[in-house]
C-alpha cells in the first residue's frame, strides 16, 4: 500500500553542517495516527518541516502523496500544501487578521465561494468554543486561544494529513482532550494524523497508534506500537 | 483564487514614499515627452516652412535689365519639370521684408532685388540652369535652416532620452518597492505559502498596493506637468516666434495614454521583481 508521506533515506542539513536529520526511512500509510516523539533537538520541527514542504532534503526522497516533493516543479507544490493541514508551535497566525478571517484563510485560499466559507468557519470556531472571539486580533487572544486557532485553521478543509506540532501545549486538559477527539475523528474517517508531542498523556489517549521515536536526527524503532513512556523521554 | 484581506503595507491610510517617487519621476517623463512632441510639430513646421522653398533672386541695379532676367528667369522655370509653382514675390511684401534691416530709410528709390519664390526644386539644377546669368542667386532656404534643424533634432532625441530614462526610473523604482513589501511581511507571506497559496496570489497582494500608489502618483504628476506644460505654453505664445511649438489633441492623448502606461509599466517591473524573489523561497 503506498504512503502518505514515504522518506527513503532522508538527511537534512544546513549549509555545510553536519546533518540535523540523517538516514529516516519511513511510511505514514493512509489513515494511520502517529505520534513522532523526542527530546528537544532531537529534529522534529525539522523533519515537521520536510513533511510539510517548507523545506527540501539535502538527500533522499520525500515522498508525499505518491509525489516525490523534491523533483516536484515549484508550481506544483501549493497544491499538494493545500491536501496538509499544519497546526505550529508558535502557530503562525496572521496577525492583522481575525480569528475568523484566519481560520477561513486556507479556504479562502483554495478559492472558496465566500457564502460557502462563513458557516463553516462559524461551526469550527464554536466546536473550539471561540464563537464569542471570531472577531478578535491574535494579540487579544491568549495562548491557549490562539492555539485552538491554529487548531481549527489546521483541520478546516478536511485535509488528508494533518501535522501538529506540540497542539496541546498551550491547551486546557479538557480542549486537549476534545481536540484529540477530533483529530481521531477525522482520522476514522480517513485523514493521516501525525502529532509531534512532549505529552506523555496524549500517547495513552490513542491506543493503537504508532510512534516514530527520533533520536538525534535519526529514526529509532519506527514500527513498534506505542510504549509509554518513550525511552528517551523516561530517561 | 483571490484573498481578500489587506497587509499591513495595504492599510496605511497615505500612499507612501514610492508613491511620491512615482509622481516626481511621473513628472519627469511627461515633461521630457511633451518637449519630444513640441519640438517635433516644431521642426515639421520649420520643414513645412522652409525645406521645399527656393528663392531666385534677380540683383541688378538696371531696373529694365533685372525685369529682362526676370521674364527669362521664368521663362526657364517653366521648362523645368521638377519645380512646383513659381511666382514673383509682390515689390511690396519685399520692401517689407528689408525694412527692417536699413533702419527707417526709405525704399522707394532704392533698386529692391526681384524674388522669384518657388514651392519645389533642386537648388543644384537650379544653379546651373542659371549659371550664364551673373545677377541672378538661388537661394534653398531649408539649406539655410539646416543647423537649426539639427539642433531641434538633437533637443528632440535628448528629451526622448530623459522621458525613456524616467520610465524605466519608475520601473526600478517599483521593482524595489515590491522587494522591500515581500521583505516586510514575509512572515505572514511565510504562512500564506504553508496554507498553499500560489506565488501569483501573494504577489497579486502586494501588486494591488503598488498599482494604487502609481496611479496616485501617476495622477499627481500628470496634474504638476499639466500647469507646467500649459505655463510654458503661454510664455512661448507671448513670444510669438514663427516657429510655433505647440502641443495638438494628438500629442495630449499621448500624454495621457504615456501616465497609464507608466502605471501599467510600474506594476509589470512589480510582478516580476516579487515573482522572481518568491521562485527563490522552498
Amino acid at each position: 500500500m503506498a504512503g502518505i508521506v514515504q522518506f527513503d533515506n532522508v538527511g537534512l542539513r544546513y549549509g555545510t553542517g553536519a546533518e540535523i536529520l540523517a538516514g529516516l526511512s519511513f511510511t505514514l500509510l493512509p489513515g494511520s495516527f502517529h505520534f513522532l516523539t523526542g527530546a528537544s533537538g532531537a529534529g522534529k520541527t525539522s523533519l515537521i518541516n520536510l513533511i510539510t514542504l517548507a523545506q527540501r532534503p539535502s538527500r533522499g526522497i520525500v515522498s508525499l502523496f505518491g509525489e516525490d516533493a523534491a523533483s516536484l516543479p515549484r508550481k506544483r507544490l501549493p497544491s499538494l500544501r493545500r491536501r496538509i493541514g499544519v497546526v505550529y508551535q508558535d502557530f503562525r497566525l496572521v496577525s492583522q487578521l481575525s480569528a475568523f478571517d484566519n481560520v477561513a484563510l486556507p479556504l479562502r485560499i483554495s478559492g472558496m465561494a465566500e457564502r460557502e466559507i462563513a458557516p463553516r468557519v462559524e461551526e469550527l470556531l464554536d466546536w473550539v468554543g471561540l464563537a464569542p472571539r471570531a472577531g478578535a486580533r491574535p494579540a487579544t487572544l491568549s495562548g491557549g486561544e490562539q492555539q485552538r486557532v491554529a487548531i481549527a485553521r489546521a483541520v478546516i478543509t478536511q485535509p488528508e494529513l494533518i501535522v501538529a506540532d506540540e497542539p496541546t501545549g498551550n491547551v486546557d486538559p479538557e480542549m486537549a482532550a476534545r481536540l484529540l477527539h477530533l483529530l481521531g475523528a477525522l482520522n476514522r474517517q480517513g485523514t493521516t494524523v501525525l502529532i509531534a508531542t512532549h505529552d506523555v498523556h496524549l500517547l495513552r489517549q490513542v491506543p493503537g497508534a504508532h510512534v516514530l521515536r527520533l533520536v538525534k536526527g535519526r529514526i529509532e524503532d519506527s514500527t513498534a506500537a506505542p510504549s509509554f513512556p518513550p525511552r528517551e523521554m523516561g530517561s | 483564487m483571490k484573498l481578500p484581506f489587506p497587509l499591513p503595507v495595504l492599510q496605511r491610510q497615505r500612499p507612501g514614499t514610492f508613491a511620491v517617487l512615482m509622481g516626481a519621476t511621473c513628472l519627469l517623463m511627461l515633461l521630457a515627452a511633451a518637449l519630444t512632441l513640441a519640438l517635433r510639430s516644431a521642426a515639421r513646421e520649420l520643414a513645412e516652412a522652409t525645406t521645399a522653398r527656393i528663392f531666385v533672386q534677380i540683383i541688378d541695379a538696371d531696373a529694365m535689365r533685372r525685369d529682362a532676367t526676370s521674364d527669362e528667369v521664368m521663362v526657364r522655370l517653366d521648362r523645368i519639370a521638377a519645380v512646383g509653382s513659381a511666382h514673383r514675390v509682390p515689390t511690396e511684401e519685399v520692401r517689407a521684408l528689408i525694412a527692417p534691416y536699413i533702419q527707417g530709410v526709405s525704399t522707394i528709390d532704392l533698386p529692391l532685388p526681384i524674388l522669384i519664390e518657388l514651392k519645389s526644386g533642386d537648388p543644384k539644377t537650379l544653379t546651373r540652369t542659371f549659371r550664364d546669368l551673373s545677377n541672378v542667386q538661388v537661394t534653398a532656404a531649408g539649406a539655410e535652416l539646416g543647423p537649426l534643424v539639427r539642433l531641434i533634432g538633437a533637443l528632440r532625441a535628448v528629451s526622448l532620452g530623459i522621458a525613456m530614462t524616467a520610465a524605466l526610473a519608475s520601473g526600478l523604482i517599483a521593482m524595489l518597492a515590491a522587494r522591500a513589501a515581500l521583505a516586510r511581511e514575509a512572515a505572514t507571506l511565510g504562512i500564506l505559502h504553508a496554507l498553499g497559496a500560489t506565488d501569483a496570489q501573494i504577489s497579486r497582494l502586494i501588486t494591488g498596493k503598488i498599482a494604487r500608489d502609481a496611479g496616485i502618483g501617476a495622477a499627481a504628476g500628470f496634474g504638476a506637468a499639466l500647469m507646467v506644460i500649459l505655463l510654458i505654453a503661454s510664455r512661448v505664445a507671448e513670444i510669438g516666434t514663427g516657429v510655433n511649438p505647440h502641443l495638438g489633441a494628438g500629442a495630449w492623448i499621448i500624454l495621457v495614454v504615456l501616465t497609464f502606461g507608466l502605471v501599467g509599466l510600474a506594476v509589470l517591473a512589480a510582478q516580476i521583481a516579487l515573482l522572481a524573489t518568491l521562485r527563490r523561497a522552498p
